[in-house]
């Protein structure tokens, strides 16, 4: 297996020199843009599995770079920002990022955050595919359809979908799904889970304010379980 | 109906003049007559009806009824029979007389009263071009104690009176045209305002007024001298008061905006600090615990790299806490100028002295017609200034594009100017670049700067009473200039 491609994006040529420094140095190949405009191009260009993007840049900034990168392509994001606002966090992942990260950091907390973006839950056991009326999920080939037409995951969408679609019926807590997930650093950032959940259902539910497939237990976490078309209401095991 | 008023400002002798005049008149008239006997009664009439209407015309009824008396009495005594005497035998002379008398006075008061009232168009005319005149001074004037202390003044000059005053409610003072006069009391002023109503005192020639505006009394106004007319009190009450109100209404504005902006600044600012402090501190954290972690993956030359990022990143620290700290001391007033009189040459050859290491190899024009000019400044803040304009022209420019730094005499001025031949800046951004924090969008990317040199610059050189400005092209370059007092008439000194 070839050595990732990290795409540092950052105006302050420092901070560039210490990720291409600190990251080679952990095997990465690492790439750089200096603004947003740079790496929506490198993105396209050079195809990097994964980006650190600076929410603070001159020209388009960063949220909006997300945005941008998010319709083209589904490579894992990471943001860094020196804000440490529940908001601007939210703001973030709602752009599309996977996770987030605030300035200043420790370099082990960014690799471990690296790493987990980049896990795949692929080489799991496989789960069988999900066919309902309007929904079709092959998780062998990653591919989504809604009402016949394909639809785009990022991969910590697909993943989480993935992971509650094995566990059919059961609720599943926060810290198991953000384990699961994301990795064993994980746990108690449930806005994460909050802002992917909504995301996922503004893509596979008909109707994301009253879902019919991924539920919200409350206190206890989320539960996928496809309502009885007749009934209306999910069932409880 | 007869209207018997003369012009008040007419003065006795003129008056007295004018009823000689009237009765020479009739005298001569009566003279001609009776001593050429070939006229009859009726042209003799006439010709004391045009000259009595001729005398009303121009000096008013009183002079003009007197006139018509004068004439009757002599028309009856040398014109109408029995002559020389003044009984009348015929009863239709008796007709003729008073038909005579009633014509005269009739026509007098016609003719009076035309001019009487072209008079008085004429002076409402006077009296609004006054008004008019008076309300252009009073929005022209800038904040409202500016005002207040110019209102008494304006309505001096523009209303040719001899003194007035007006008291405000609000702040229980009086302002004043000149000197304290005794009649303009605090007293009747805030009497005036008890009492809400115009006051008018033509024996000691005073009026108070009001200043009204709508049903609100904002204070009174005194005025001594000639009398003015109740409308023009009651419009100059107003104006007066709508003035003060709309002083205070724009100095209100004005303050809110401030606020708002000192906020917006304010809060820009920490969101500048915040960025522009973690940005070094992220460089150092990451490179420290990228060189304490334990899977000892850095080579030597890693190492080498994060321990010199980590030196530099501690010197933009240390230049950004000594920036912010002198921005803080120049903005509190602080920083105390050591004013001396500082040679220009020495000032420019001392600025290039400290840049020299930056420098290098770049070429360096000084363009100085007058190496006496003295300026009056801090030498060693004068010269961080021009430091700071020739770093930056250093940095925005490729190295072997000259820089252009000249002195000249400007008013009492003393001009100077850092050219470079960078990328220029954009006209947006020429309005930014002496901001806190800012640095040009492009121009980030390159430089390593704190953001924090031009507007430490600005506060230097606004403390020696002058103004820092750029004019700039873009792809041609900016001139950066500045102005420092002149100091005439010394050669000798440092």
């Amino acid at each position: 297996m070839s050595t990732p491609t990290i795409l540092v994006v950052d105006d302050e040529p420092q901070i560039r020199r210490v990720m291409r420094t600190t990251l080679s140095s952990n095997g990465y190949t690492v790439i750089e843009a200096r603004s947003g405009e740079e790496a929506l191009e490198a993105i396209r260009n050079e195809r990097p599995e994964l980006v650190l993007l600076d929410v603070n840049m001159p020209g388009i900034s960063g949220l909006e770079t997300c945005r941008e990168i998010r319709n083209q392509s589904d490579v894992a994001i990471i943001m860094l920002t020196v804000r440490n606002s529940e908001h601007d966090k939210v703001l973030a992942l709602d752009a599309g990022a996977d996770d987030y990260v605030v300035k200043p950091f420790g370099m082990e907390e960014l690799l471990a955050r690296i790493r987990a973006a980049l896990r795949r839950t692929s080489s799991a056991e496989p789960v069988a595919p999900f066919i309902s009326e309007d929904l079709e999920i092959d998780f062998e080939r990653r591919k989504l359809l809604v009402h016949g037409n394909p639809v785009r995951l990022t991969p910590k969408e697909f993943d989480l979908l993935r992971h509650l679609v094995a566990n059919q019926g059961k609720p599943l807590e926060h810290r198991r799904l953000l384990q699961a997930v994301w990795g064993p650093d994980y746990g108690d950032e449930t806005e994460y889970l909050r802002v992917f959940i909504n995301q996922l259902r503004k893509k596979i539910e008909p109707d994301p304010a009253h879902p019919k497939y991924i539920h919200t237990d409350p206190w206890v976490g989320y539960r996928f379980e496809p309502d009885a078309p007749a009934s209306g209401k999910p069932k409880k095991k | 109906m007869l209207v018997l008023n003369c012009p008040v400002s007419t003065k006795l002798p003129t008056l007295l003049v004018r009823y000689a005049v009237a009765l020479a008149a009739v005298l001569i008239i009566t003279y001609f007559y009776v001593h050429t006997h070939r006229f009859n009664v009726t042209t003799i009439a006439f010709t004391y009806l045009l000259a009595i209407l001729g005398v009303s015309t121009v000096w008013g009824l009183s002079v003009s009824v007197f006139m018509s008396l004068a004439a009757t009495l002599t028309y009856n005594y040398f014109f109408l029979p029995p002559i020389g005497t003044l009984t009348i035998a015929d009863p239709q002379n008796w007709v003729a007389l008073f038909t005579f008398l009633a014509t005269s006075i009739l026509a007098s008061d016609l003719s009076s009263r035309a001019r009487n009232q072209a008079a008085e168009a004429n002076r409402r005319r006077h009296e609004v071009e006054r008004l008019y005149k008076f309300s252009q001074r009073l929005l022209s004037a800038g904040n409202p104690i500016e005002l207040l202390n110019a209102i008494p003044r304006q309505i001096v000059e523009t209303f040719e009176v001899g003194a007035a005053a007006i008291f405000l409610l609000e702040k229980q003072k009086i302002y004043r045209s000149g000197m304290n006069l005794p009649q303009l009391d605090a007293d009747f002023l805030k009497a005036v305002v008890a009492r809400e109503e115009m006051q008018i005192d033509h024996e000691h020639s005073l009026c108070f007024a009001p200043l009204r505006l709508g049903t609100k009394i904002l204070g009174s106004l005194g005025i001594s001298g000639p009398v003015l007319s109740r409308e023009s009190l009651e419009a100059m009450g107003t104006l007066i008061a709508v003035a003060i109100e709309r002083a205070y209404a724009t100095e209100m504005v004005g303050k809110t905006e401030a606020a708002r902006e000192g906020e917006r600044l304010k809060s820009a600012l920490l969101d500048a600090i915040t960025h522009d402090f973690r940005t070094p501190l992220t460089s150092m954290k990451a490179s420290v615990t990228s060189l304490l972690s334990p899977a000892k993956l850095l080579d030597d030359g890693q190492k080498s790299e994060l321990l010199h990022i980590i030196d530099e990143e501690c010197d933009r620290l240390n230049r950004l806490v000594g920036e912010a700290a002198e921005m803080a001391r120049l903005e509190a007033g602080e920083v105390k100028l050591q004013i001396e009189p500082v040679r220009v040459d020495e000032l420019i050859s001392g600025a290039l002295d400290v840049c020299k290491g930056v420098l290098g190899t770049r070429p360096i024009h000084v363009e100085l017609q007058n190496p006496e000019l003295h300026v009056r400044a801090d030498f060693v803040r004068a010269q961080e200034v021009l430091v700071h304009l020739i770093q930056n022209a250093h940095l925005y420019s490729l190295p072997d594009h000259p820089i252009t730094i000249s002195a000249e005499e400007k008013d009492d001025f003393v001009q100077f100017s850092v050219a470079d031949r960078g990328p220029g800046i954009s006209d947006a951004e020429q309005g930014l670049i002496f901001d806190k924090f800012y640095r040009g969008a492009d121009q980030r990317y390159r430089v390593q700067g704190t953001g924090m040199g031009l507007p430490i610059a600005k506060a230097i050189v606004e403390a020696h009473g002058g103004t820092i400005a750029v004019v700039s092209q873009m792809g041609h370059g900016s001139v950066f200039s500045f102005g420092l007092p002149i100091m005439k008439g010394t050669t000798e000194h440092k």
